[in-house]
Order: structure tokens, then sequence, then C-alpha cells
């Protein structure tokens, strides 16, 4: 008994004396280190290999594209290796003037012709590049991918000299320095490529520490697989004296971990929060926690060539029976919207039409007319979700808000890992199917056009005509105003005939330490490393 | 002695071909594909990429390319998901993470549980035994997920003695995850030593050593201990594996860069290569463990050595 209270005391003591405790966060901003989780572990550093939110969030801060970031606003652009720029006036023909100071982290001038090579580099059907679809814009860009031209010369993109660029474009896009900004867009160096292989080779070691080469505010220091990705400031930037940071650390940790390792002050920020530390503050404090919008769409595909949603009506009723503010506030808990139209409304930008309602009267009366009266006869079906929690949580609300107000009781849920779900998706071999939509750059026509007649994303059998033509005839509009309405028009089409069943846009919720400077609210959350200061 | 060797090594080669076999037929079965991300990527391009990788070629091909990958060139060849790293490199970088974490869960579990089951045996149905068997449940009871950030919000959090998660060389972060790892192992020792020192301590020659009037500690260590121990050994032949090779759940919960994560992340991710990468070092681990306690029980067992030397 007595050597049991001596260790208590001892416990005690310890506990006590470990108030004191080092804040490696702090002392990691004094240096000027931001120490960043990042949510997951990269696949690549190669700007044309990588599809993920996380590699890009590495790569913004490793290349620079022609166009690049506003820290405070996503509808501004700012200048990046392009100090100016001007389009055609039907905005098919753009030309990027490059500034002369702008050098890779070896020295080499970044010249056009870099560009060049990279854009044909991610359209070669050998690179196999997940994302060379971002380059169909480009004239011919397409075609070139997919083998039948085998000329690049073709491709609508040529360097006149070595500090100008053109693109000519497949269709005309006012949004096009926008796109440009993706991660898709970004130069590599042609020499350190080709001294470790092949233009189209996947695996070379060009991406290792040492033999990385890039033209962004940062330069690759280390990278170490589910450990961190380290990258360390460019010394010749051409605007190296606006970098305030010193070095960026990414770390791959899980959502719980890295809030775990926040509280245990190694972290600036987190890439994300569980949405219980939304509500209990477990050890956080308010004033680290970020809620924002974020520029993504929750939401569920009809399979509509299958019975019952073959049926407009049926579609319609199903939607109208969901309790949209109901789900985002007692369901996701993370402060999203729910969502009213489609496209998420971007602020001085797009906004959708206000179709989307919660009508439980009107959605009894639709499935009566379709010959459903009190959901009788109403065919068995399911929904498919990917594996996880909160998925299954939202499926199960929708299941009982069909079940209380249209009478419908026969929905399953069935859940699948993630590689069997999106294959069923795309082979259209499901009901109705959960999904998520993240813009890639903002611009409503990354919502809109994965709806058209045959596109690879759009996978419910739907196609309208009309829905088509008000997309082309948008895309021809001589004022942002003008081709805003004309898409309006078309996102009404895709809400009165619903192939999509909208539920809420996405919100980002994370915690933040108040050292780290400029870090502002942004729709698509791409924030330009080098602006961002630490003021421990 | 050198037969039983070589034709250990000859069956193990036989089961290790077979483990990736099999593995290769359920990833042949699974649906999904390596390439797939929340895009839809086009048709070509994933035909592109499968050309790639040799996943264009015939079945039959592909597993006996793979085969010669691992028993003639010694390369697991390129990961499909880890751009650019070889199969061989992750396994060199993740593995002794894994390997530290569990020899030290190992080390403390076998500390641990063996003294706690030698007493919960020696003082049998009293309160010695009753506290050592509750610990042993609650090591068996309480996963690791519940266990895990317990321990860090104690540990880690609230006192800071470790690091809550990640991993830097060279310092001592591990030691927290690796009792983590060790309590759930920790719980079995302590219940298979006990069961096997009171089985020791039923034995006539024990009986008979207490009415010569030797010392109890003395029978407990000199005499029963090494009989004792015996279901211990057989049960750490495949546990030390199970430990070695890494815990998915306890290397996600501290952020640590070990094998646990690769594996499940390649099953998920359908990366074949580093699959089998994966499954064939824990076969191999599984397979040299279960010959060293098949050694360690021969040694310790007189009785298997008077029987001819034949093991079973």
């Amino acid at each position: 008994m007595r050597i049991l209270r001596l260790l208590l005391g001892c416990l005690l003591a310890v506990a006590l004396s470990g108030c004191g405790r080092r804040d490696f966060a702090h002392e990691a901003a004094q240096r000027g280190i931001l120490l960043l989780g990042n949510g997951s572990d990269p696949k690549a550093l190669d700007p044309q290999l990588v599809a993920s939110v996380g590699d890009s969030n590495i790569m913004r801060a490793l290349f620079e594209g022609l166009v690049t970031y506003d820290p405070a606003d996503d509808t501004k652009l700012e200048p990046g290796v392009a100090e100016r720029w001007e389009s055609n006036a039907d905005h098919t023909e753009w030309t990027f003037h490059l500034r002369r100071s702008a050098k890779w982290s070896n020295g080499d001038p970044v010249t056009a012709r870099d560009f060049l090579y990279s854009y044909q580099r991610i359209l070669e059907p050998g690179l196999a590049s997940p994302y060379a679809s971002m380059l169909y814009i480009l004239k011919g860009g397409k075609e070139y991918n997919e083998g039948k031209v085998t000329d690049f010369s073709q491709v609508g993109v040529k360097a006149p000299d070595d500090f100008t660029l053109v693109c000519t474009l497949s269709l005309p896009a006012a949004y096009f320095p926008q796109v440009v900004k993706h991660t898709s867009w970004l130069p590599v160096h042609r020499a350190t490529i080709e001294r470790f292989g092949k233009m189209t080779d996947r695996f070379t070691r060009w991406q290792r520490p040492g033999n990385h080469v890039s033209n962004g505010a940062f330069q690759l220091k280390s990278w170490r697989i589910y450990h961190s990705v380290t990258v360390e400031k460019n010394p010749l930037y051409w605007d190296a004296e606006k970098v305030s940071l010193r070095e960026i650390h990414f770390f791959p940790y899980d959502t719980y971990t890295e809030s775990r390792a926040f509280l245990g002050n190694r972290l600036h920020y987190t890439y994300t929060l569980p949405s219980e530390l939304i509500h209990h503050s477990g050890g956080g404090k308010p004033e680290w926690l970020r809620t924002e919008p974020y520029y993504g769409s929750y939401f569920y595909r009809f399979h509509v060539e299958r019975a019952p949603f073959d049926n407009p009506k049926v579609r319609l009723a199903l939607t109208l029976a969901i309790d949209r503010q109901a789900i985002v506030e007692s369901v996701t808990r993370a402060n999203q919207e729910a969502a009213y139209g489609f496209t998420p409304p971007s602020q001085g930008g797009y906004v959708p039409p206000r179709l989307i309602s919660f009508d439980p009267e009107r959605a009894r009366a639709l499935l009566a007319e379709a010959g459903f009266t009190g959901g009788k006869g109403f065919p068995g079906f399911a929904l498919l979700i990917n594996t996880s929690e909160a998925h299954r949580a939202i499926a199960e609300a929708m299941q009982d808000m069909w079940r209380r107000h249209l009478g419908i009781t026969s929905v399953r849920i069935e859940n699948r890992e993630w590689g069997t779900f999106q294959s069923q998706v795309i082979k259209q071999d499901y009901d109705a199917a959960r999904a998520g939509w993240i813009a890639d750059y903002l611009d409503p026509s990354t919502f809109l056009d994965m709806w058209r007649k045959g596109d690879s994303n759009n996978n419910t059998g739907w196609a309208s005509p009309e829905y088509d033509r008000l997309l082309a005839e948008a895309a021809v509009q001589p004022t942002e105003a003008a081709r805003f309405a004309k898409l309006q028009d078309a996102e009404r089409i895709l809400l009165t005939e619903l192939p999509v069943l909208p539920l809420y846009w996405y919100t980002r919720t994370y915690w933040l330490r108040p050292e780290v400077k400029n870090w502002n609210s942004l729709l698509l959350d791409n924030h330009n490393y080098k602006h961002i200061r630490l003021e421990p | 002695m050198l037969r039983f060797v070589l034709g250990r090594l000859v069956q193990s080669l036989v089961v290790l071909v077979g483990i990736l076999t099999l593995t290769f037929i359920l990833l042949q079965l699974a649906p999904g594909n390596p390439f797939a991300t929340e895009k839809n990527i086009p048709e070509h391009i994933v035909a592109n990429m499968r050309k790639y990788y040799g996943l264009d070629r015939p079945p039959l091909e592909q597993w006996f390319r793979m085969l010669g990958n691992y028993f003639v060139r010694f390369d697991g060849g390129e990961s499909f998901t880890k751009d650019g790293f070889t199969v061989n490199e992750i396994i060199q970088e993740s593995l002794p993470v894994s390997l530290l974490v569990g020899g030290a869960g190992l080390v403390f579990a076998l500390g641990l549980g063996v003294p706690l089951g030698v007493i919960a045996a020696a003082r049998r149905n009293r309160g010695a035994d009753y506290l050592a068997s509750s610990l042993a449940l609650a090591g068996i009871c309480l996963p690791t997920f519940v266990v895990a950030p317990l321990a860090i919000a104690v540990f880690a959090l609230e006192l800071g003695w470790f690091a809550p998660a990640g991993w830097e060389d060279r310092r001592l972060d591990w030691i927290l995850p690796a009792i983590v790892l060790g309590l759930f192992y920790m719980g079995y020792i302590t219940r298979i030593t006990r069961a096997g020192m009171l089985e020791a301590l039923s034995q006539d020659y024990v009986r008979t050593a207490l009415a010569k009037g030797l010392p109890e500690g003395r029978i407990l260590v000199i005499h029963t201990l090494r009989h004792g121990l015996l279901p211990l050994v057989s049960y750490l032949g495949p546990a030390v594996a199970g430990i070695l090779a890494g815990s998915f759940v306890v290397e996600t919960i501290f952020g640590l860069p070990g094998m646990g994560l690769h594996t499940v992340a390649a099953a998920r991710d359908r990366d074949m290569p580093l699959l089998m990468g994966s499954v064939m070092t824990y076969g191999a681990m599984v397979l040299v463990s279960n010959f060293l306690s098949d050694l360690a029980q021969y040694w310790m067992n007189p009785r298997m050595r008077g029987a001819g030397g034949e093991l079973s």
C-alpha cells in the first residue's frame, strides 16, 4: 500500500512538471518553418502525374504556372511566370507574355519552350497522365492524347519565341486563365526529366530530393513515404525576396492523428477536423477553428435508365422529400450549406437557380402521379455508398425521410470499398449512388460540363440535347454575365430533370494556429504559400 | 538435424509460392483497379496505364513474371501507386520502423506477460492471480484503437513525455506505440504462461520435489519454467511475425511510416507489386519465426529429443 501511494505521488509530480513542455510548433514558427497536415501521402512529386488534392498542395509550393493564386480571392488572377496575357475577341486564342526573370531552381531560365514541352508531356498517351483531360481545352489536345494525332505541332499551343506562349482553344473560354492555375498546367524541367529517362517514363528518379528541379517559391528538400515531404525556400525564385517562409513540412497524417499532433503542438494547421472536435472542443481553442465554404457539391446520381428512376416525377419526388437542412444540422454537422442547386454559389460570381427545396406534400403528390400512392408498390432499390460511417449516416437519414414522408420502405443501403464502388458507378451498375465533386478551377462549367451526353463523368445515362445546346451557347457569350445566364438556364434543366439529387455544398473545417498569417478563406482552398507568413 | 532444416526450407518455399499465388488469384478476382481516382479517367488512359504496368498481359504470364521477380531476381518491381518507388525500396524504408516498434512491443509483452503468468500460476486463485489475470484480460479485451488514443491523451498530450504522432529518428517516441502494441500480446502471453505453468505444476515430478522439501521458488524457476513455457513458445511462432510485420491501427494512430500501412493501402489500391512484397515479407517472417519456435521447443522439450529427434 505504501508503495502504491509512493507511485501515485510520483505520477502526480511528473504530471505537474509536464506542464512546462515544449511547444514545437512555436519553435518552428520562430525558425520560419510551417508545419502542415496534408491528409494523404503523396503519390508523386511530378505535376503531370499527381491527381489528389493533397498532392496538388505540394505541387503549388514547388512549381509556378503561367497564372497563379491570389492569396485572398479565388476569382482574381495573380501573375505567375506570365507577366501579362490577352485573348482575341471570342476567347479562343490566348497569348501569355513570360517574365524574363523566371528561373528554375538549378539556375536555368524558364521559357515558353518549357511550357510547350510540359503540355506535350502531359498529353502524351504514353505518359498516361490521370489529369491529361484538363488540357483537352487546347485545340487538338484530346486527339493527341487519344493517339489520333501524332504530330504535336497540330495541338493548339505554340512558342513563337522564348517568352511568348500562344494557346488556341477548342472552344471559347473566357475563364481560361482560371484553368491554367491548375496543377496539370504547371511546367517541368526538360533536361532534368530527360536525364533520368524518356519524356514519357513514369518511373524515374527525377522526383527525388537532390534530383528534383522546380520553378516555384520552394524547392524539394526531403521526401519520406508516410513520413513527410519537406520543401525549402528556392533562392533563385524570381520573387524570392517576397517569400517569407524558410521551409514547409507536409505531413500525411490521418484525420484524428493530425488533430492530436496539433494538440501536442506539432502542427500549425490540420488538413481537416473530425466533426466531434468542431462541437466539443476536446482541448481545442475557439480561436483555432476555421470554417469556410469550399467549392464542392455532395450529391447522389440516379441511374435514369433503370425503373423507377426513368420517370422524372419519381426523381423529383425523392428529391423534394429530403430535408437538407436537417441533414447538415444533425448528421454531417460541419456547417455545410444545404444545396438549393447543383453548382455551389461563389461570391461575386455564378449563383445557381433556386429550385431544390424540402416540400414533402408536393413530393407525395408527384409520387402518386407516378403511380405509387403512399409509396405502395414502389420497387426496392439500393443507395450505393463507398464504405464510410459519414456516408452511411447520410444514406440512413435519406432512407428515413423517404419512409416518413413518402411511405417508401424498400430502400437498402449497399456499401462497397472504394475501388469496387468506383467501378460500379462507371459501369452504371447501381440504382442511386453517392458522389462528391470538388472543382478543379473556379468556374461553374466544371460542375455543369460533366452532365453533357457521353461525358466520362456523367455515368447516369441522362442526356438532354437542350442542355448540351445551352452549354455550347454559353461558351460563346461575349460577357461573363451573359455566359452565366446561359449556364443558369442549363442548370435549370438539370435541376428539373434531376439525374442527380443534390444534398449539400462542402465546407472546409480545420484548425489553424494564430502564428500563421495571411491564410485566407478560399473557395478552392488553393493557398499560395509565397504569401504566407509566420509571426510567432 | 540438417535434413530437418533442409526439408523445412523446401517446404517454406512451396508455402511462399502458394501464398503469393493465392494473393495473386484474389487480386485478379477483386473488382476495381489501381488507377481509380475521384475523377473518371478516360478509357484509353486507363488502357495506357495497364499496358505500362504489364496488366494487359494474360494472367498466367503475369503470374510467372511475378514469381520470377521474387524467386529469381529478388526484386518486387515497381509499385503501382507509389510513383517512382520500387517495392524493395518501400520495404527497406518501412520495415525497420515496424521492426523497432514491434520488437520493443514484444520485449515489453514478454517482460511483463511471462512474470505475470508465472505469478498467477504460483498464486492460483489468490489476490495476485486475480490481479494478473484481470490485467491480461484487459490487455486482450481493450482494442488498440481505444487504448492508443487514451495513451496519447495521457502520456503525450497531458504529460508531454512522448510525441502524440510522427516519427523522428534518434528520439524515443517509439516507446509509446510499442507499449500499446505490446499490451494486447502481453494479455495472451500472461494467460498462456499461466495455463502452461499450471499444467507443469500438476506434474508428478513437482509433487516429488515438493515432498522432498525443495523451496518453492527453486521448483518454479529451475524445474517447471522450461516445461511451463512450451505452449507459449508455440504461440510465439506466428505471434512474433504478426507483431513485427507492423500494425495498421497502431501505425495509423501514431502516424508512423511503417509496413502495416503499406500492406493495407496496397490491398485497398490494388497495388499488386507492393501487396505481393508485403505478403512475401510477412509470409517469410511467419515461416522463419515458426521454424525458430520449433527449434526452441525441440531444445526445451527433452521428450521430443528422446523420440529420435523427429519433429512434427
